[in-house]
Order: structure tokens, then C-alpha cells, then sequence
């Protein structure tokens, strides 16, 4: 059975680019605009990882995450990070929630690298 | 675009093995067809030749016992008195005790009668009545014996003669031949002939010979006389009628003469040639007999011991052009087969020359060459795609850095001039509009000194920053809040703080940057 990853992100381009990358890769991905959207999909479909950006639409990708975090702990999340993050977050209490951030000026290669350590080659 | 059928790999290998299949099974059909050929009419030759000889064998001992029987009575009658009872008694004896002579007769000069006989003569021959023997007397008036030329010449040449065969007309009534040795009594030291004794065989008879010697349905039997006259005929109207000549004459086969002068020659042989009544290729073994000059003639259709051969050759045809058909068939489907994935990589690698990296690639479902090269082909198709993707994640991450890029400097309250190495103002950010009231197209491509100039020394007049800028640039320095003034549209000059930081591009310097931190809104 393939793994489920769910990505979240307002921006279409990039949840059409996550899902053809990680297809390809063999996974089975689901995409989520908003956080109410990811919570819902969640709800009724867990996944097995979520990839999700910082900077949404109608709400705050820190308050997503702890929304996330409260309904499945254990799953692993993978923060995408733009222009206006700063790496030192990661050192605070963010950072503690999350498995790893990839800033969205890296290669896709870099994204799927961060899939695989948690899902093996 | 897609290959036509004929086209295509499969039908081009189906054809090329069809060829060579084809042309190499028709050499060695051709040349099996030829060695049996030969083979069977090797056999036929061998069987003509020996019915030939069995023809000849037979012939010579029929006639040459009835020959050599005439004699033995023509020596048992030398010198003896013979009277019309003892000759009835010995053709009688004759004609029973031997089946190959059908007639017998006895004919004496007075010579070799008792004195005072005129002639005597007597003929004996087998018959259909009860008696089952008819004997005629040779001496009656209307049989005119004495005179006929066969009896006169057997006298005359004092020897042995065998006639042309004829019709026995008023007599048996049949086809016959005779023949005829003298009587000899000897007077003084001479011997003359004084008579004749005549043995008749019948032709029927001889027919019967040829016949248990055909070795197949259209082998037949000729004999002929020594001047060519038909003895035995597969026709029974040409026999008697015709000759070897007028037979040649009315077939077309000028080969039948040829044979009977090998005959009268002596020779033994065999020739091919063309009847014309029917068409048809013959084969004719000829022989001479050994007793009277006769010739042996035993002939075939040759077609007849192709027959065998050429049903085997049409089967075999048969069997050779369906088993091509199926083995260009399966060439064909096992080659489609094959050859499929290649097709549909073809497809493929059009779609993906359209920048379709989505088409489908066939799945590799097996291990050789065109296995390898599917895979290898849906590698390709998955790297391309993926560098492609990786493209376009990297053209919007540009693009995503590059908006916040802007919005960052949109957001700066310092005036911020982007400028070239010659100080010409290349790009500027909200705050410079808002703070100098003046639009763009002012600004952009004009010199910077024409807005900014450097605050004077005490008691200088304010100048252009020009030159100090230029220097900083040129050797790369930075400026730190130099005083400055600004000129506004209305003409107004603000004060602000000048800040001069060069532009570099792999360390050389391409341009500056320039922001001024008004000091005071409206200090002049």
C-alpha cells in the first residue's frame, strides 16, 4: 500500500509540482489549500507525512501546525519555508513540532530527500 | 506517424524469409524433381529394355522352332517316296503337336513322286468346326499352288524364306505369316529341291506375346518385318496396312524410320521422341530378332512414370506454400509481438518531442534488448519529466524570492536609488516618488547628480556628487551618511544622509546603490 502524504499550500503551482514529484516517486498525495482543508483531510484520511508551508492564505502556518500536531502527534510534518522565514525559528518552539524544514529555494530533489529519510528509499 | 504494414520491420522480415525460404526450397524441389525424374525414367528405361528382350526372346523362339521344325520335316522327307496319305499324316502331326503353328502344308514336284504323279500337295490348318482341323488339297485348280511366287522362290533360291506377313484370304482366314524351307532329293551328285513344307503362324498369337510383356498402361509393342511391314500394332487396322515408313509418314515421327534401319542394320538401342497423335514424349527401346529379320519396338509415354513424381511434386508445392504461408505468419505475429514496445516507444518519443512527458511509455515486461530499452526509454521519460519539474519549482522559487525581494524594498522608508557605474539612476523605490514628488519617468535614466548634491563645506556653495561618488565607486568603497540635499519638484531641497554601497558581481563592480535617510521631513 503506498504511503499517504498530504501537502499544504495556498499556492496551486506548488501543490501541483509536490503531488506530480512525490506520484512519480510512488507515494500517494493529497493537497490541502487551507489549514481547515488539511485538518479535514486529516480527519478523514491520515497521512503518513505532511509537507505544509508557513506563509497561508487565511491563516498562520505555526497555528496550522499546532492544530496538526493536536490531532496526530506522531505524525511527521515538513515545514516548506519562503523568503521571509528565518532558520533561527527552528530553534525555538516550532521547531520541537516539526521533523524538518526545507527552504522553497532548494531543489525539489532536496524535498523528496527529506520524504525518504522518513519513508526509506 | 505510424509505419505502413508494409512497411513495418515484421512484414520486411516475414518477406525476406519468405524469399529466401522460398527461393532455396524451390532449388532443392527442382533439383529433387530432376533426380527423381531421372530416377524413374532410369527405371522405365531398365523395364522397356528388359520387355524389349523378352519381346525379342519370345519371338525368336517361337519362330525359330517353327523354323527349325520346317526343316527337320523337309529332312525327313529327303529322299523318301511321300504319298497324299503320309504328307496329310505329317502336316496333320504338325499342326497338333505344336500350339505356335497354326497351318501346315506340304507341297512336292513330281521329282519326289512315285512315277506317274503329276503333283502333290497338301494343307492343313486349325479350324473352328468340330473337327478342329480343315485339310485342304493343293493340287484342286482354284488354289493355283505351283505358281504362286512364295513357292516358286522357295524352289528357285533352294533356301529357307519367311514371307511378309498377309492376310489369309480363302484359306484361314486370319493374319499370318509363313514360313517356307525346300525339300531336297539328290540326283546324281546334285541336290535340287523337289518341294516345299510351309509352317503358318498366326499373328493373334504373336499379339499375345507382345502383350504379357507390357510393363505399364501405355507401353505398347511393334514388330515389323524385314521390309517394314506392321506384324503387331497396338492398332490392329495399321497392321498388315502399314508400314514402318507410312506410320513415320502419318505420326510425324521420323525417328520410326530411323529405328527401322538401325534394326535392318542389326542394332539394338533406344530413342526420345515427340508423338504428335497424341502429344506425348515416348520412349522407344528397339531390338532385331535373330531369326527373320524382324524388329522389336517397345515404347512408352514417358508422362506415365512422371505421374507418380508429379502428384508427389504438386503435394508437395502444396504442403511447402501453406507451411511458407504459416511460417510467414508467424514470422509476422512473433515479430509484431516483439517488436510491439518498439512501436509504441516510437509514439512515445514523439509525444515527449511535443513536451508530452506525461504519454505513455509501454511497461518493460522483459529482459532482452527491447526489455532493456523500454526501461532505460521510461527512465529517460522520468528523468526529463523530473528535471522539468525541477525547473519549474526553481522558476517559481525564483519568482517567490524575487516578489518578496520587492516587497521588502517597496516597504523602505529610505529613498533608495539603484544606479550605474556612471551614476545614472536605474531603479527606485516607492519612497524616492513619495519623498521627491517627482514621477519616474523623471528619474528613471537620468543622472543622479541632477537631484542630489553633496552639502557644501561652511561657506560653499552646495555641489554636484558626482566625482566623490564616481572615486568611491571605481575603487570599490562605501560611503556612510554623507550630508546631502535633495531636490524636490517644487524645486524645495530637503537635507538627508547619503549612503553609498557599489554593486558587485563576481567582485567587479557593476553599479551602486544609494539611500538617503531624510533627517528632518522639510529641513532645508
Amino acid at each position: 500500500m503506498k504511503q499517504h502524504i498530504l501537502t499544504v499550500d495556498d499556492e496551486a503551482q506548488i501543490r501541483e509540482m509536490l503531488r506530480e514529484v512525490l506520484t512519480t516517486a510512488g507515494y500517494r498525495v493529497s493537497g490541502a489549500s487551507t489549514g481547515e482543508e488539511a485538518l479535514a483531510i486529516i480527519r478523514r484520511d491520515p497521512p503518513h507525512l505532511i509537507i505544509t508551508d508557513l506563509q497561508l492564505e487565511e491563516s498562520d502556518g505555526f497555528d496550522v501546525i499546532e492544530q496538526i500536531k493536536a490531532l496526530v502527534p506522531k505524525t511527521p510534518v515538513i515545514l516548506l519555508t519562503g523568503v521571509l522565514f528565518d532558520p533561527a525559528v527552528m530553534q525555538g518552539p516550532v521547531g520541537s513540532k516539526i521533523a524538518a524544514y526545507v527552504e522553497k529555494t532548494e531543489p525539489l530533489e532536496r524535498v523528496l530527500q527529506e520524504v525518504r529519510k522518513h519513508f526509506g528509499p | 506517424m505510424r509505419v505502413s504494414f508494409l512497411h513495418s520491420v515484421p512484414a520486411r522480415l516475414a518477406g525476406l524469409i519468405l524469399l529466401l525460404s522460398g527461393a532455396t526450397l524451390l532449388v532443392l524441389t527442382e533439383l529433387n524433381r530432376r533426380a527423381v525424374e531421372r530416377l524413374l525414367l532410369n527405371q522405365a528405361q531398365v523395364q522397356a529394355a528388359a520387355s524389349t528382350a523378352a519381346v525379342v526372346d519370345g519371338l525368336d523362339g517361337v519362330i525359330g522352332s517353327v523354323e527349325r521344325l520346317a526343316r527337320f520335316v523337309a529332312r525327313d522327307l529327303d529322299g523318301r517316296t511321300v504319298s497324299a496319305d503320309d504328307i496329310e499324316k505329317t502336316a496333320r502331326n504338325v499342326v497338333i503337336d505344336n500350339p505356335n503353328i497354326y497351318g501346315c502344308s506340304l507341297a512336292f514336284e513330281p521329282a519326289a513322286l512315285a512315277a506317274g504323279t503329276a503333283r502333290l500337295g497338301i494343307y492343313v490348318h486349325r479350324s473352328a468346326s468340330p473337327s478342329r482341323f480343315v485339310t485342304r488339297d493343293l493340287t484342286a485348280p482354284e488354289q493355283a499352288y505351283w505358281t504362286r511366287d512364295d513357292y516358286r522362290a522357295v524352289l528357285d533360291r533352294a533356301q529357307t524364306i519367311w514371307s511378309e506377313p498377309y492376310f489369309d484370304r480363302g484359306g484361314t482366314e486370319r493374319n499370318v505369316v509363313r514360313v517356307s524351307t525346300p525339300v531336297f532329293r539328290t540326283v546324281g551328285d546334285a541336290r535340287q529341291p523337289v518341294g516345299v513344307v510351309s509352317a503358318i503362324i498366326d499373328l493373334d498369337w504373336l499379339r499375345r506375346l507382345a502383350n504379357v510383356q507390357e510393363f505399364a498402361d501405355s507401353s505398347y509393342t511393334l514388330i515389323f518385318s524385314r521390309t517394314g511391314r506392321l506384324i503387331i500394332h497396338p492398332k490392329s487396322t495399321y497392321i498388315i496396312a502399314e508400314t514402318i515408313g507410312t506410320l513415320a509418314d502419318k505420326e510425324n515421327t521420323p525417328e520410326l524410320v530411323k529405328i527401322q534401319q538401325a534394326v535392318a542394320a542389326k542394332r539394338q538401342g533406344a530413342l526420345r521422341y515427340t508423338e504428335s497423335n497424341p502429344t506425348r514424349a515416348v520412349y522407344a527401346n528397339y531390338r532385331p530378332s535373330k531369326v527373320a529379320g524382324w524388329g522389336v519396338i517397345v515404347g512408352y509415354d514417358e508422362s506415365e512414370f512422371l505421374q507418380p513424381q508429379h502428384k508427389f511434386r504438386r503435394i508437395t508445392a502444396l504442403f511447402l506454400g501453406s507451411l511458407l504461408l504459416l511460417v510467414g505468419a508467424v514470422v509476422i505475429v512473433v515479430t509484431r509481438i516483439t517488436l510491439r514496445p518498439l512501436g509504441l516507444l516510437a509514439v512515445a518519443a514523439d509525444e515527449i518531442g511535443r513536451q508530452n512527458l506525461d504519454c505513455e511509455v509501454p511497461a518493460p515486461k522483459r529482459d532482452d534488448e527491447i526489455g532493456r530499452l523500454t526501461r532505460a526509454f521510461a527512465g529517460m521519460r522520468d528523468a526529463l519529466k523530473a528535471q522539468r519539474l525541477e525547473r519549474r519549482w526553481a522558476a517559481q522559487s525564483l519568482d517567490h524570492q524575487l516578489r518578496y525581494n520587492q516587497l521588502i524594498i517597496d516597504s523602505i522608508g529610505e529613498l533608495v536609488f539603484v544606479l550605474t557605474k556612471a551614476l545614472n539612476i536605474s531603479r527606485i523605490n516607492p519612497a524616492v516618488l513619495h519623498g521627491t514628488g517627482h514621477s519616474e519617468i523623471d528619474l528613471i535614466k537620468s543622472a543622479l547628480g541632477r537631484w542630489v548634491r553633496l552639502a557644501p563645506a561652511a561657506g560653499q556653495p552646495a555641489g554636484p556628487a558626482t566625482e566623490l561618488l564616481l572615486a568611491a565607486l571605481k575603487e570599490g568603497r562605501s560611503l556612510h551618511d554623507l550630508p546631502a540635499l535633495l531636490i524636490r519638484r517644487d524645486g524645495t531641497e530637503i537635507f538627508a544622509l547619503l549612503t553609498l554601497v557599489p554593486l558587485r558581481d563576481n567582485n567587479r563592480v557593476v553599479g551602486g546603490v544609494v539611500t538617503l535617510r531624510v533627517a528632518a521631513p522639510g529641513a532645508t
